[in-house]
């Protein structure tokens, strides 16, 4: 093919250009009205394809990333929301201005992107999408509720979350209708909350949230202490029972977060730097 | 059919991934390389005057769909060029980069003063200004990334036949 050209007569260049001269010419002289429209066919059929392709490609690439700032703003509002109620809430059955109504700080929406079950820990690998400076104990959340806490921070992008699934994990909770607290531990296949006496008022259906109460840890460097903002929602009472030989209720709850689908999960970090303090 | 398709898949590839991803990459202080001059002069000096008219044809129809209030006048600079281009085929001292170079600018330089003088109508501040501001720095730096491109492409065959 390439040797063609070599043997086209002069004539048929000739003939090639004056046809494309007069054809640009003709485009020319059409009048403006016409022009745009032919222009806007011309580039339906010769430029339209790619950039619906490309225009496809980066869409693509950027929703994810779209849809993790935008989850995280809806969860950021939705906080705020919840811990706005509670205040009027807590207000409301004299519970006193002390309470912390909640939610304060930011959230860094992360992805998820390695799981790990072990027989001590459940863990997920998660992957910031702008540098963080996270510090272990730090709770995360998903859009559904509490999840769990940073157990291992590898650098500024990534780091391990222990989920609250883990057969080792406890969290202070609070029944959000009454204020009572308690303690969710897992248990086998299920999650239970202890330490709620057997007169206290617990109904199914009743809403727990974080409690907001420190959690003290004797850790190698020495005791570590670590709050975990009130108000998350961690799951809703499925079975309350008062067994006769027991100075507590047995209570079991449905998690409100779910373990297997999350794709975008949120660490809340502080807006004031009061993590972590050792004593 | 086989340097066919790869002086076409070549050409094309540099003037639409050139113009749209490569060129805003290296740009310097807004200047970018005119890649689908370059491409005209890969495409006449490796297929001769037909090929040449024809793709510089396309290749400014394409253009002008974005400027429609001259739609023709980039089809019809390009295929003139590319014609007269692909007439210099056999004609150049081949193996220099200074000449591949040299041809790349002067076709930007002639192709922006065709262009302005339409575009312009004639009037001095509408045809000087662009020339000094953008037509010579894009033809400098057009001529210096054409060189590496026509020597990239001879590396891969593309003039084979010529030489």
């Amino acid at each position: 093919m390439m040797s063609r050209p070599s043997q086209i007569p002069f004539s048929t260049e000739n003939i090639a250009l004056f046809v494309c001269l007069l054809l640009s010419v003709t485009l020319l002289a059409l009048p403006e009205g016409a022009r745009v429209l032919v222009a806007d066919r011309l580039g339906m059929v010769l430029t339209a394809p790619y950039w619906n392709v490309r225009n496809f490609g980066e869409d693509v690439l950027h929703t994810r990333d779209e849809n993790a700032w935008l989850r995280q703003r809806v969860a950021q509002l939705e906080l705020m929301e919840s811990s706005a109620r509670r205040m009027q809430r807590d207000s409301d059955r004299m519970a006193g201005p002390a309470l912390d109504p909640g939610y304060q700080g930011e959230l860094v929406p992360c992805r998820v992107v390695m799981r790990q079950r072990g027989r001590f820990s459940t863990m997920i690998r998660i992957e910031s999408l702008v540098p963080v400076d996270w510090k272990p104990w730090q709770p995360v959340i998903s859009t559904g509720g509490y999840l769990g806490r940073l157990r291992l921070v590898i650098d500024r992008r990534t780091a391990w979350v222990e989920l609250m699934a883990s057969p080792d994990f406890a969290v202070g909770v609070e029944f959000e209708r009454s204020g009572l607290l308690g303690v969710m531990r897992p248990r086998a296949d299920r999650f239970v909350v202890e330490m709620v006496g057997r007169d206290e008022e617990v109904l199914v259906g009743d809403r727990l949230i974080t409690s907001g109460i420190a959690e003290i840890r004797d850790e190698a460097g020495g005791r570590t202490e670590t709050v975990t903002p009130r108000g998350f929602p961690v799951g809703t009472v499925r079975e309350v029972s008062a067994p006769a030989d027991a100075i507590f209720k047995s209570i079991v709850i449905d998690p409100a977060a779910t373990f297997d689908y999350n794709e975008t999960v949120f660490v809340v970090t502080p807006l004031a730097s009061d993590w972590g303090s050792t004593p | 059919m086989r340097e066919f398709l790869r002086t076409t898949a070549l050409w094309v590839a540099v003037a639409f991934i050139g113009d749209t991803a490569v060129g805003p990459a290296i740009a310097i202080r807004g200047v970018s390389p005119d890649f689908s001059m370059i491409a005209l002069v890969l495409l006449a000096l490796a297929a001769g005057p037909l090929p040449a008219t024809l793709g510089g044809f396309v290749l400014g129809l394409v253009q002008d769909i974005s400027n429609p209030g001259l739609l023709g006048l980039n089809a019809l600079c390009k295929s003139s060029l590319g014609s007269g281009l692909g007439r210099l085929r056999g004609h150049l001292v081949y193996g220099l980069p200074v000449v591949d170079g040299l041809v790349v600018l002067l076709a930007v330089l002639l192709h922006d003063i065709v262009f302005l003088l339409f575009q312009s109508r004639l009037s001095d501040d509408a045809f000087l200004m662009p020339l000094v501001t953008q037509t010579l720095p894009v033809a400098v730096y057009s001529g210096i990334i054409g060189m590496i491109v026509i020597r990239l492409a001879n590396m891969l065959g593309v003039f084979a036949r010529e030489e």
